[in-house]
């Protein structure tokens, strides 16, 4: 058995008006997105979220076994997050770490082997999901990239757990068709195409392998739009929850963001299906809100949707840019 | 060879790392030193404390007139932060100040720890903590 010991999202303070990027090349923008600040980077963000996990947790940060990370659009060919995060939360120095990247399912793929790893250990891990959507101005996605990040401590049992791990599934079709280069804006492709035969069968196909007799009864669904989001969950029928409107696309982070959201904002005893469709297929996950999750500590996703700040577009621009020196000379 | 200062300070830049004398009970932060600023002791002997995360604003200054790629203006605090276990004294702690305009910082003010960027070693970010009034003032 594998239990979600402690949940923790991350939504940046400021947020630009889909309505002031409209305004700029013209059109319409309904919602915002999510802009990180000049001074957050992958490796904050990712320990915001993970700092409140691990504080709503019964888990100890020295007692974490594995820290796994994924992002899909951390600057860095080496640099990592995993190690720089576990670093920061105090774990011991024999803790396994281990980055994910390279396609929107990374945050799945973390989360599955976080929890085999459990499996395996009897111990704790830490899973955290990060991403800093880049945009370019005029670009077609440009309003709706955003920025945030999710954190879950998994560990093999716990008295009034915020969550079970009830099944996994996964679809590995090798379809691609949305892609992007470091640090550039995606090559979207033909979005109808994509639904129909990418996203809809390796989708379905993720559910129908986790197998869970459970009634899903929330839908969550990490796509790089909101009708790609959609389509994947097509196949339960479940009412969606999804930070997309006020957050936008976050990466592969959107998966565990919009978990930690849900599983704070719905009864306990209820089941989430989160399906991530990313490059070359999708994952399925099923989970089942437990009486932990009540009441949490902490500021929810809900609250920080809420409490934002609202920036002009140039910053929502600048604020995405790596920028040469900030605060204090070098010592 | 003791390595650039990022480096040898990284439990205080990272986990509020703080050092009790045991003589004094001073906290120093972020230096280990061999001598008690306020007792004399010396050598003094100083044991490792975590500081909390959320402190008050003891005062603080704001600066206007900065390098083209800074944000002005940039607050510049000394905050009291006590130690995690609600023991001992409090630390005093120099930190920017990061997502908090004017009007909402005074003396007295409580701030929480940030985990931010504060320079950059050529490409690579070093992150440390800033403060900043806590997000649910915000709402």
């Amino acid at each position: 058995m594998v239990v979600v010991d402690g949940i923790g999202g991350y939504v940046p303070l400021y947020r630009i008006d889909r309505d002031d990027v409209a305004a700029q090349h013209g059109g319409r923008g309904r919602g915002e997105s999510a802009v990180p600040a000049r001074d957050e980077n992958h490796v904050t963000m990712a320990s915001e979220a993970t700092t409140t996990a691990l504080e709503r947790s019964a888990t100890a940060a020295e007692d974490v076994a594995a820290v796994f990370t994924a992002s899909i659009t951390d600057p860095f060919a080496e640099h990592g997050i995993a190690a720089q995060l576990a670093y920061r939360l105090g774990t011991s120095t024999d803790v396994r770490t281990g980055d994910f990247q390279g396609s929107a399912r990374a945050a799945a793929d973390a989360l599955v082997t976080a929890g085999e790893y459990v499996r395996a250990t009897d111990q704790p891990a830490v899973v955290a999901a990060v991403d800093v959507m880049p945009v370019e101005s005029g670009g077609d996605d440009e309003a709706t990239m955003g920025a945030g990040a999710g954190a879950l401590v998994l560990r093999p049992d716990r008295d009034d757990p915020m969550a079970t791990v009830d099944a996994v599934g996964q679809a590995t079709t090798g379809f691609l068709e949305r892609h992007r280069e470091h640090g550039e804006s995606a090559t979207a492709g033909d979005a109808r195409f994509e639904r129909r035969h990418g996203v809809a069968p390796a989708a379905s196909t993720a559910f129908d392998r986790a197998e869970t007799d459970a009634d899903l009864e929330y839908g969550v669904a990490s796509a790089p739009g909101f009708r790609l989001a959609r389509t994947a969950l097509e196949s339960i029928d479940a009412e969606r929850v999804s930070t997309f409107n006020e957050v936008g696309y976050a990466g592969t982070a959107t998966l565990v963001l919009d978990l930690c959201h849900a599983i704070e904002s719905v009864d306990a005893g209820s089941t989430i299906g989160a399906v991530a469709y990313g490059q070359g297929g999708a994952d399925a996950v099923v989970v089942t809100v437990g009486d932990g999750a009540t009441d949490p500590d902490g500021l929810t996703v809900a609250a920080q949707l809420e409490a934002k700040e609202y920036v002009p577009y140039v910053k929502h621009l600048e604020y995405r840019e790596r920028y040469d020196y900030q605060g204090v000379p070098n010592a | 060879m003791s390595g650039p200062r990022y480096h040898r300070t990284r439990a205080q830049d990272q986990r509020l790392l703080a050092f009790e004398c045991q003589s004094c009970g001073y906290v120093s932060f972020p230096d280990e030193r061999r001598t008690c600023k306020r007792c004399g002791d010396a050598p003094a002997t100083f044991e490792e404390v975590r500081l909390a995360e959320r402190g008050e604003v003891e005062t603080f200054v704001v600066q206007e007139y900065l390098p083209d790629d800074i944000e002005v203006p940039q607050p510049l605090a000394i905050v009291d932060l006590p130690q995690a276990d609600g023991e001992g004294e409090s630390a005093r702690v120099y930190g920017l100040l990061t997502e908090t305009e004017l009007d909402e910082l005074s003396v007295g003010t409580e701030v929480e720890a940030r985990f931010r960027e504060l320079f950059d070693d050529g490409e690579r970010p070093i992150n440390s903590f800033k403060f900043a009034v806590p997000r649910e003032v915000k709402r």
